[in-house]
């Protein structure tokens, strides 16, 4: 058997030598047996009770206030004239862009050959369900009428006779996220089929193994399947690449297509997919830390992956930092006054202190990370990260609510005040998210572990003996 | 190792079938070369099995290269032309079928189709239906979802998912025999070796599955058969709402009294209906208020078009007098406009629109005024007539409705005829509701001419028209030496006159272009074609050349 024996810090760059992957001299069975242990071990730790319950108590939060304006209307909302959108919609945006970076791990670095990926892209993609689930919720009960929700969508109906229109950015949108939704469940199920037959294998009782049984579908793991199998995957992560691109690039349409001053520019859709990277590592981050550390994970989500995701905020923080610039210094080379004047409006108008906050967690903060001390020590990575996540939300709270509020017409100006239901709804939202996150980490397999198998290094191969010999000498 | 074989041997009874030999190999590589070996030795029908994707593998055992992304291809190809046509056929294209039709979107100005905006769902639908097609295509050629499997039963198989590596080899394949098998793989490497055997009866769906499943499958059924069958019956009761918010709303009816908040009404007055704030002008009104002389027939600048009274109702009070008699005695008189508003004027001033907008008071006087007044204007229409019948027989008390040529109705300057129309006078009700500003003037100018016609003189004739027709024609006209066989009203007498005049062509000719001309424009109602041919065309030849004239004869 491979007995892969390293040191514990593989974040020491050693030209010439590949950092393990994987670290505690794992081996195929040891990658099982700790990653099953989540499932079948002596129960989750207390804390995992405690997250579970107080989630499930905002997730119900969160239900009591859809079923209040369902039955009341988008007026218990602080949507007024002229600021239609507001937190629905800047809550829709956050979680969408949340979402990007599940897909950016299992597809795109996939392709880009990243085995690295391989250990925490499971957890990324269930987060990006997660989040997909959390963002289709505000547009979904801001239509007002939900049951009748399939208008948005070109069903043939005799008694409507009518038709989408479709050269409307809100029904891309339509299009757009519930593709994306139904790739990414697919993607992250595909993924996950061979674990769960691991999981079904494993299974102590009748229940557990009826359940994973199901859904493993009956795999064995024969190299036939295996072909077809990974064909399948490369596809699928070539169709979520350019699908994840162009799921936050038509959001942004949403701003970009109107005309409102401040919305009407090009740079949105890079602006808003590098954003949503950001965001959505800074979530991983903040989500890969503790649970490593709960499930014991922590030799196969090792410093280095927590490494590599921070120089990634890090990189997007400098690319979203870039977009701020540039938006300021087109609105002055444009010419354009109204333009000049929202960008304006923005930095120093009412709504300064959201703009400032934006600029400082999103740009100022993650410059920490420079530090490699920053990059490696968990309790600093996750306080950066969430700051990150509250910029990031506050810069979609900066466009959506400081645009639409001053718009054109000076008399129909006003400020944007968000009622009880607003802030119980996005608090809610965490609610639903972490329940659903709580649940996944408990019940299926939270690492992907023949990935990992997959690329760890076969025994007595030159690979292994040389990068032990490396870190004896670092 | 041995005695888990032993185990699993001892449990196979006679009833067991036999599927093939499973052997365990360390490690992947062991594997590869194991299954290289098993491939040179002749195997075809065998299967690794290992708990992730082992490289070499493909070409040890000799699979095929899958055909799936040519089938996600083909997939992409269709859902691009499905995108395409989608968004052509629902918002680009009019068609008229009863079911389905596509539904036109005109946007700023924009073609009806453009491929731009259509891009990004064409993209979402490829890149959806092509991720169906690598989903599903992908468990659909792997034979999955297959939840019995022989193997399953094998204890030590379990480890395929851990960190077993595997080789199954089928007894179906030609080169098995069970012992030499055996030989081989323990020869090839494998740590172990088991028999997969399965009991028969196991591999059979029981009975009670079956029956669940058609139950189950049944009841799936009966949703699509209730929609399917509420899509073609009938159902008295109104529509179903989920939510009836939009049925009852919290607002009040036309009419209604205000609702009542707090215990107390919402509006002083107790109505829910609103009037106009002081000092504002509804929509439209504007015109209403500063042109009196279109609107209301006043002069312009005249003192009663200054308060803030309704300006229709000027003259209203007569309407609301108990006596219909004396509230016509008490008429109130205004400063009333004695010549046309400009916007008529200038239309009466030009030949074509000055005729067209006499033709168009003819009709709208056949329409509204002939029931009462008479087609001629002589207040002997069919309401009329009745109604004096019922006074001779004291059934009703009926005011003869008003001759246009009364002396003090022929006195009338416009604006008063106007108002009459428009508020009404003694038993006359106001008509300022059924027709429209315009369409009154229209009327008078109709009455005007009728009223002329009864005074009209040579003079009032233009001269062309009297060069060409009058002098030479007409026998009737009062200056000439030999008196007409005439009298005006009578048809009798028309007739005759008509056949005196027999001989000349030309009248012949020019009363019946004349007359098929008021046909045409008479409109579309059939008392008015039936009756003013023989009335008012036949008594305007004779009488009022000026008035109706000034376009069509001179072209006869």
């Amino acid at each position: 058997m491979a007995t892969v024996d390293q040191k514990n810090d593989n974040t020491i760059e050693d030209p010439g030598t590949r950092a393990p992957l994987v670290l505690g001299g794992l081996d195929y069975k040891g990658v099982t047996d700790t990653v099953s242990n989540v499932a079948f071990g002596e129960g989750p730790p207390r804390i995992w009770y405690v997250v579970l319950g107080i989630s499930t108590l905002l997730m119900g939060m969160l239900f009591g206030c859809v079923g209040h304006l369902i039955m009341t209307g988008v007026g218990v909302w602080g949507n007024n004239n002229p600021v239609f959108w507001g937190w629905p919609i800047v809550n829709f945006v956050f979680w969408v862009g949340i979402g990007h970076a599940g897909t950016l791990i299992s597809a795109i670095l996939f392709l880009l050959r990243q085995n690295w990926r391989t250990s925490i892209n499971r957890a990324a993609e269930a987060m990006t369900i997660f989040a997909v689930v959390c963002a289709g919720l505000f547009p979904g009960v801001h239509i007002g009428r939900v049951w009748s929700f399939y208008w948005l969508f070109p069903i043939p109906t005799e008694h409507l006779a009518m038709w989408p229109n479709f050269r409307s950015p809100l029904l891309w949108d339509v299009f757009a996220v519930s593709t994306y939704a139904t790739v990414s469940l697919l993607f992250w199920y595909m993924g996950m089929v061979p674990d769960i037959a691991t999981f079904r294998d494993r299974a102590k009782n009748k229940i557990q193994r009826l359940a994973y049984g199901v859904l493993s579908l009956g795999w064995t793991g024969s190299a036939r399947h295996w072909h077809r199998y990974e064909m399948a995957y490369v596809i699928l992560a070539a169709l979520a690449t350019p699908l994840v691109l162009s799921v936050h690039t038509i959001v942004s349409f949403d701003f970009a297509v109107s005309q409102v001053p401040g919305w009407h520019t090009t740079i949105f859709p890079p602006y808003f997919v590098a954003g949503a990277i950001f965001s959505g590592f800074a979530m991983v981050v903040t989500l890969m830390v503790p649970a490593r550390e709960l499930f014991g994970l922590k030799n196969l989500i090792t410093s280095r992956h927590l490494e590599n995701m921070n120089k990634i905020i890090m990189a997007t923080g400098l690319m979203v930092g870039l977009a701020y610039g540039i938006e300021f210094f087109i609105a002055w080379y444009g010419g354009n006054p109204y333009e000049q004047f929202a960008f304006v409006n923005r930095a120093f108008g009412s709504y300064w202190w959201a703009y400032w906050i934006m600029v400082s967690c999103n740009v100022l903060i993650p410059q920490l990370f420079w530090f490699k001390f920053c990059r490696t020590n968990p309790w600093v990575m996750v306080g950066i990260c969430l700051f990150v996540n509250v910029g990031m939300w506050f810069e979609r709270f900066v466009i959506t609510i400081t645009s639409l509020s001053r718009d054109f017409l000076p008399s129909s100006w006003a400020y944007f005040t968000p009622t009880p239901i607003d802030i119980m709804m996005l608090i809610g939202s965490f609610g639903l998210f972490f329940t659903l996150f709580t649940l996944f980490c408990r019940f299926l397999p939270m690492v992907a572990m023949s990935e990992v198998k997959g690329v760890l290094p076969h025994e007595e191969h030159d690979e292994d003996s040389s990068g032990h010999s490396e870190h004896e000498e670092a | 190792m041995a005695e888990s074989n032993a185990i699993n041997e001892s449990n196979t009874s006679e009833s067991s079938e036999f599927f093939g030999l499973l052997a365990r190999y360390e490690n992947p590589d062991s594997l590869v070369n194991g299954c290289h070996q098993a491939r040179l030795a002749g195997y075809t029908k065998m299967d690794a099995f290992s708990p992730f994707p082992v490289h070499g593998i493909d070409g040890a055992i000799g699979i095929q290269k899958t055909k799936l992304p040519i089938i996600v291809f083909c997939v992409a190809l269709m859902a691009c032309g499905l995108g395409v046509f989608l968004q052509f056929y629902t918002n680009g294209y009019t068609n008229h079928s009863p079911i389905f039709p596509g539904y036109p979107f005109k946007i700023s100005g924009k073609p009806m189709y453009s491929l731009p905006a259509n891009i990004p769902v064409i993209f979402e639908v490829i890149v959806l239906l092509s991720a169906f097609a690598a989903f599903f295509g992908m468990w659909i050629l792997n034979g999955l979802p297959k939840l019995a499997n022989p193997l399953f039963r094998n204890q030590e198989f379990r480890r395929s998912t851990s960190d077993g590596f595997f080789l199954f080899i089928e007894k179906a394949d030609g080169s098995f025999s069970e012992t030499g098998t055996r030989g081989e793989l323990q020869q090839w490497g494998a740590v172990s070796v088991d028999r997969i055997t399965a009991p028969e009866d196991e591999l059979q769906v029981p009975g009670y599955a079956k029956l669940g499943i058609l139950i189950v499958a049944s009841l799936i059924l009966v949703p699509p058969v209730v929609i399917y069958r509420a899509q073609y019956t009938k159902n008295p009761l109104p529509r179903m709402h989920v939510n009836p918010d939009m049925d009852r709303q919290f607002r009040g009816q036309t009419q209604d009294a205000s609702p009542i908040v707090n215990g107390n009404p919402l509006f002083a007055d107790d109505r829910v209906m609103r009037k106009d704030p002081p000092g504002t002008i509804a929509r439209g009104e504007l015109a209403r208020l500063e042109d009196s002389m279109f609107y209301h027939g006043v002069k312009e600048g005249s003192a009663e078009m200054t308060g803030d009274k309704p300006k229709d109702l000027i003259s209203h009070s007569v309407e609301t007098a108990d006596d219909k008699e004396k509230a016509e005695s008490q008429d109130v008189e205004l400063d009333w406009a004695e010549e046309f508003p400009r916007q008529i004027k200038s239309v009466l001033s030009a030949n074509a629109s000055g005729m067209a907008i006499y033709n168009r008071g003819k009709q709208r006087f056949d329409v509204y005024c002939s029931a009462c007044h008479g087609y001629a204007g002589y207040g002997d229409g069919h309401v009329s007539n009745r109604g004096m019948a019922l006074n001779k027989q004291q059934k009703a008390e009926w005011v003869q409705a008003k001759s246009m040529f009364d002396p003090k109705v022929m006195s009338q300057p416009v604006g008063r005829i106007f108002d009459t129309i428009t508020n009404g006078r003694g038993a006359m009700a106001p008509y300022r509701s059924q027709i429209p500003a315009a369409d009154r003037w229209a009327i008078i100018v109709f009455v005007k001419s009728m009223q002329i016609s009864k005074t009209a003189t040579e003079k009032d004739v233009p001269q062309d028209a009297r060069l060409q027709r009058w002098e030479q024609v007409d026998p009737l006209k009062n200056d000439q030496t030999t008196p007409p066989p005439e009298a005006a009203d009578s048809e009798a007498a028309d007739s005759e006159a008509g056949q005196a005049e027999k001989n000349k062509a030309e009248k012949n000719k020019a009363e019946k272009n004349k007359a098929e001309k008021n046909k045409a424009e008479k409109g579309k109602t059939a008392e008015s074609k039936a009756a003013s041919p023989e009335k008012s065309t036949e008594e305007s030849s004779n009488k009022e050349p000026s008035a109706e004239s000034p376009s069509g004869e001179p072209g006869n």
